[in-house]
Formats: structure tokens, C-alpha cells, sequence
């Protein structure tokens, strides 16, 4: 009985582990201070380039598959299988191309260089970022 | 190309584009993009004594045949700066010889006036239905086979030369675009000249629902030369009805789709609506329900075209009440169908769909097939799409 409990225990705690909390940010000095998850709608399916407000946006993807495919479930509810299918009609009817995939550091690196760059991190990655959204 | 040489194209692609994770090759970073489609499919129908023909004299009869819907995309874009952009799209089908034969379906330049306006130049597929765009592009439908009744109406006749002007306009709560596009399609092949091609598209998407309402005027100018008899023949002050070879045509359509990427659900209705008695004027509309179950999509789906100027010829006689009357016969295309499919995302980039369609053919009518078939007809597609 003794063990049952603490497999149960291990395996809530796993559980928690791999549940990370991802935010949209920006760069510290980027003029964007809120994205609806309506505006990253927008944003991320190509149908808007620029914010609400008429800042001019570039998203960026993270090349991790595993951080890509939670962004997209938890904002929205959309699987890498079903986003894939979406982006191919966008791309072969000429209304947008898929966000280019960088790797954490350099997508850190690019949200600092350009303030109008957008991306999603795990938040503890989020540091001296401006965060835009939080799911 | 021989044949062999596009299944050639079309596995490599397929082989290189399964070796990668992204959705484009970047031939020069950030500049050049390279992307490619296809559908490997084969189709087979339950009558021996019909079949369904296009354009190219591929057809779907009783022994399963792959001529009908295999296909290979090929796309190149260049990226010049921020604003303009070059994009080619070629499409290889096979045609009569039994060859592959490409052909340019989008070939354009683009130039973001502002960030709420797109102009776009060239040659360009004409978005007359929801998914006219894509139509090609299998792995971004449900479909193994996209309804009859609505997309088989799609022919030579899909692309055009022209403008387009991309509007995104400024509203909350919804993305709303307008698509306006004036256009011309010349074939050489068929003598037919359509022109001009002017529409507008409104799309509206609030979260999971997209609302589209589409109107477009073509007018299309046959080669008299060779209809000069027949137009002498009908044209006659005792016809019942008026045949102008040279007529407008009005289109328009409304779609809806819904997908929260657990339920889908699709719908799409058009009518053309053309001058005199000699060409058809028809309505069309189809629905499809989906169901997501992780990388499965079951779906069934209903559509109905009906042509609606079929009344006799009554007021000519003879050669020319024969004629006449063989016209609006042989436009008779009435049918719908009762579809189910099964749409399975193997991997990223890579579909396997089946679909059995159930075709049924009013008494008068032939539908789409060769010949007037025996009631109903069974119709099995089973297709390998990708896009890279």
C-alpha cells in the first residue's frame, strides 16, 4: 500500500513537472505591452502582420517540437498535425509563410534586436523580457 | 515529362520532404523558398458501363485507375525585401498522351502597399470557391476527394491573368479581409476567352468560425468561326429561348466552415447564373461534418447540384429543335451524393484519406459521368497527399 502511494506521489509530481508555463514576449525595449490571445490568433495564423494598436508584428516559432506543440495546443487548441495542414494552405495560396523556427537563445537574442519580434518561452526563460501574454 | 520522370520528382520530393521537419526548403536563407505537394490516388467506380471524364480524357471507371487524381505541385518563392515577393506554382497532371504535362497555376508578383493592403500581379488561381485556392493541395482538406457537385464544377478554366487587391480591414473582435481581383483566362486549346473576370471576397473569422461571401461576373467569348452555323441554326425568331454563345455570367457563393480542432464542419453553397438558354445555370451546395480523434478525422459528407434552366425547346422545328434540345439534354449534370471518409495524418507533412461516395442520379440526368448511369453509382478514392 505503502509503495502504491508514493508511485502515485512520483508520478503527480512528473506530472507537474512537465506541465512548464509558457508566455508570448517581446524585447525590454519593445513598444508592445499586451497581445489578446485574439491578436495572437491573428498574428500566428497569418491573417494580421500588425497588433490592434498598428504595431508592426514578426512571430517567431521556437524549433523545439516540444515547446511548439504545447504553444499551439495551449493557445489554440491546435495540434502540430492540424497547424501543419493550415500552414500548407497558407503557403501554396501565397498568404503567409510559417514563422521561422530559432532555437531559445537566438530567439532571445532577436526579440532584444528588433522590438516588433514576438515569440513564446517557458516563463522562468522569460527574464528581463516584456510579457506580452500569459495563458 | 515521360511519366516515370515526375513519379520520380514527385518520390523524391516526397522522400526529402519526409527528412525534414519545416514546411519549405530555403534554397537561400530567408530568400528562396521551395516548397511541393502532391496526391498519389486512385479511384475506382462500380458500373462498368460509365465513368467520369476531365478535361484531359482521364477518367474513373471500373478498374481502379490513378491518371484522374494523381498529381504534382511545385512551388518557387523568391522574397526580394520586406514588400515584394515572387512566387511560381506549377501543377503536373496527366493529360491525354498519358504524360505528365506542367502547368503554370500561379505565377505573381506581390507588393505590401501598407500592412493592411496586398497587390498582387499576374497569374493567379481565380477564388471563386472557398477552397479554389487549395483546390489541388490535398493534404490541406478533409477530403480524399473534394464533393462533385461543387468542386467538379473547377476545370481549365481555374486560373486567370489579372490583379488582385488583398484588404485586410480594421475590425475588432473579427478578421475581415476583402479580396478584389480583375483577371482575364485565355485558352488556346478550347478558343475561349473570359474576359473580364471581376469579383470580390468577403472572409470574416471570428475564432473558430469563418464566414465567406463571394460575387464575380465572367464573360466569356467563344470562337465563332466554327459556331457560325450552329449559331445561325438556333438564333431563329421562333425560338423559345435566346442562345447567345457569348454570354455573362453571374456567380456567387457562400461559405461557412467551423473547426475548434475537435469538430469540423463545412459548408458551401453557389449559383451561376448565366444569359440565354445555352449555357447551364445551376446551384450547387455541400456539407461536411468532421470529427478530430487525435491523427484520425472520420467525416461525412452530402452535396447536390441541380441545373436549372432545362426546359425544352419548343418554338424551333426541325434540325434546329433537335439541336436544341441535345444541348439542354446533354447539360443535364443533376446528382448528389452521400459520402464517408477517413482522413489519417500518418505524419507531419503526410495524409492517407479513403472515402466512399454513394452517387445518386435523377432519371434525366447523367450527372458527371459519360453517360446516363443506372440510377446510382458507387464511387471509391483512396489518396496519399502531401505538402513540404
Amino acid at each position: 500500500m505503502r509503495s502504491l502511494v508514493i508511485t502515485l506521489i512520483a508520478l503527480l509530481m512528473s506530472g507537474m513537472a512537465q506541465a512548464r508555463e509558457l508566455v508570448v514576449v517581446s524585447g525590454a525595449d519593445s513598444a508592445l505591452v499586451q497581445l489578446s490571445r485574439e491578436e495572437l490568433q491573428k498574428l500566428y495564423f497569418g491573417q494580421s502582420s500588425a497588433t490592434a494598436e498598428g504595431h508592426s508584428v514578426v512571430v517567431y516559432d521556437l524549433d523545439s517540437t516540444e515547446y511548439r506543440a504545447e504553444f499551439y495546443l495551449t493557445a489554440f487548441s491546435m495540434s502540430l498535425i492540424q497547424m501543419r495542414a493550415y500552414r500548407a494552405k497558407q503557403v501554396f495560396t501565397g498568404r503567409g509563410r510559417p514563422p521561422r523556427q530559432l532555437g531559445v537563445d537566438d530567439l532571445i537574442a532577436r526579440l532584444q534586436q528588433d522590438g516588433g519580434a514576438i515569440g513564446y518561452l517557458p516563463v522562468e526563460l522569460a527574464e528581463g523580457l516584456t510579457i506580452l501574454h500569459r495563458f | 515529362m515521360r511519366r516515370g520522370g515526375y513519379y520520380a520528382v514527385g518520390l523524391l520530393c516526397l522522400a526529402v520532404g519526409l527528412s525534414s521537419p519545416a514546411l519549405a526548403w530555403e534554397l537561400i536563407e530567408d530568400r528562396l523558398f521551395f516548397n511541393t505537394y502532391g496526391t498519389l490516388g486512385v479511384a475506382a467506380v462500380d458500373d462498368d458501363d460509365v465513368a467520369i471524364d476531365n478535361l484531359q480524357d482521364q477518367d474513373i471507371g471500373d478498374e481502379p485507375s490513378a491518371g484522374f487524381d494523381s498529381r504534382l505541385g511545385l512551388q518557387l518563392e523568391y522574397r526580394v525585401n520586406e514588400r515584394w515577393n515572387i512566387t511560381w506554382q506549377g501543377l503536373a497532371t496527366r493529360d491525354e498522351d498519358d504524360d505528365y504535362e506542367l502547368d503554370t497555376k500561379w505565377a505573381y508578383i506581390d507588393f505590401d502597399a501598407a500592412s493592411w493592403l496586398t497587390v498582387r500581379l499576374g497569374r493567379f488561381i481565380t477564388p471563386l470557391f472557398q477552397i479554389s485556392e487549395q483546390r489541388y493541395v490535398g493534404y490541406s482538406q478533409p477530403w480524399a476527394r473534394p464533393p462533385l457537385e461543387v468542386y467538379g464544377l473547377e476545370n481549365d478554366f481555374d486560373h486567370s491573368d489579372g490583379l488582385w487587391f488583398a484588404l485586410r480591414l480594421p475590425t475588432t473582435g473579427v478578421a475581415t479581409t476583402l479580396d478584389l481581383f480583375v483577371s482575364r483566362h485565355h485558352s488556346a486549346d478550347l478558343d475561349v476567352e473570359i474576359e473580364p473576370i471581376y469579383g470580390a471576397a468577403l472572409n470574416v473569422t471570428r475564432n473558430n468560425l469563418n464566414l465567406r461571401l463571394m460575387l464575380a461576373n465572367l464573360s466569356i467569348d467563344l470562337d465563332h468561326s466554327e459556331l457560325a452555323g450552329l449559331d445561325q441554326l438556333l438564333q431563329q425568331p421562333s425560338a423559345e429561348h435566346e442562345y447567345r454563345f457569348d454570354s455573362d455570367f453571374l456567380y456567387y457563393n457562400l461559405g461557412f466552415q467551423y473547426n475548434d480542432h475537435r469538430w469540423l464542419a463545412l459548408l458551401e453553397y453557389i449559383h451561376l447564373n448565366s444569359e440565354g438558354h445555352f449555357y447551364p445555370e445551376l446551384e450547387a451546395f455541400t456539407i461536411t461534418v468532421g470529427r478530430y480523434l487525435d491523427v484520425f478525422l472520420p467525416y461525412a459528407v452530402y452535396s447536390k447540384r441541380s441545373v436549372l434552366n432545362t426546359e425544352p425547346e419548343t418554338g424551333l422545328t426541325g434540325m434546329a429543335g433537335v439541336v436544341a434540345n441535345s444541348l439542354i439534354d446533354a447539360r443535364k449534370s443533376d446528382q448528389s451524393t452521400l459520402g464517408m471518409g477517413l482522413r489519417w495524418d500518418v505524419l507531419p507533412g503526410l495524409a492517407v484519406k479513403g472515402q466512399w461516395d454513394h452517387i445518386r442520379i435523377p432519371p434525366d440526368s447523367r450527372g458527371v459521368f459519360d453517360r446516363d448511369p443506372d440510377g446510382h453509382v458507387n464511387l471509391y478514392t483512396l489518396v496519399l497527399d502531401w505538402a513540404f
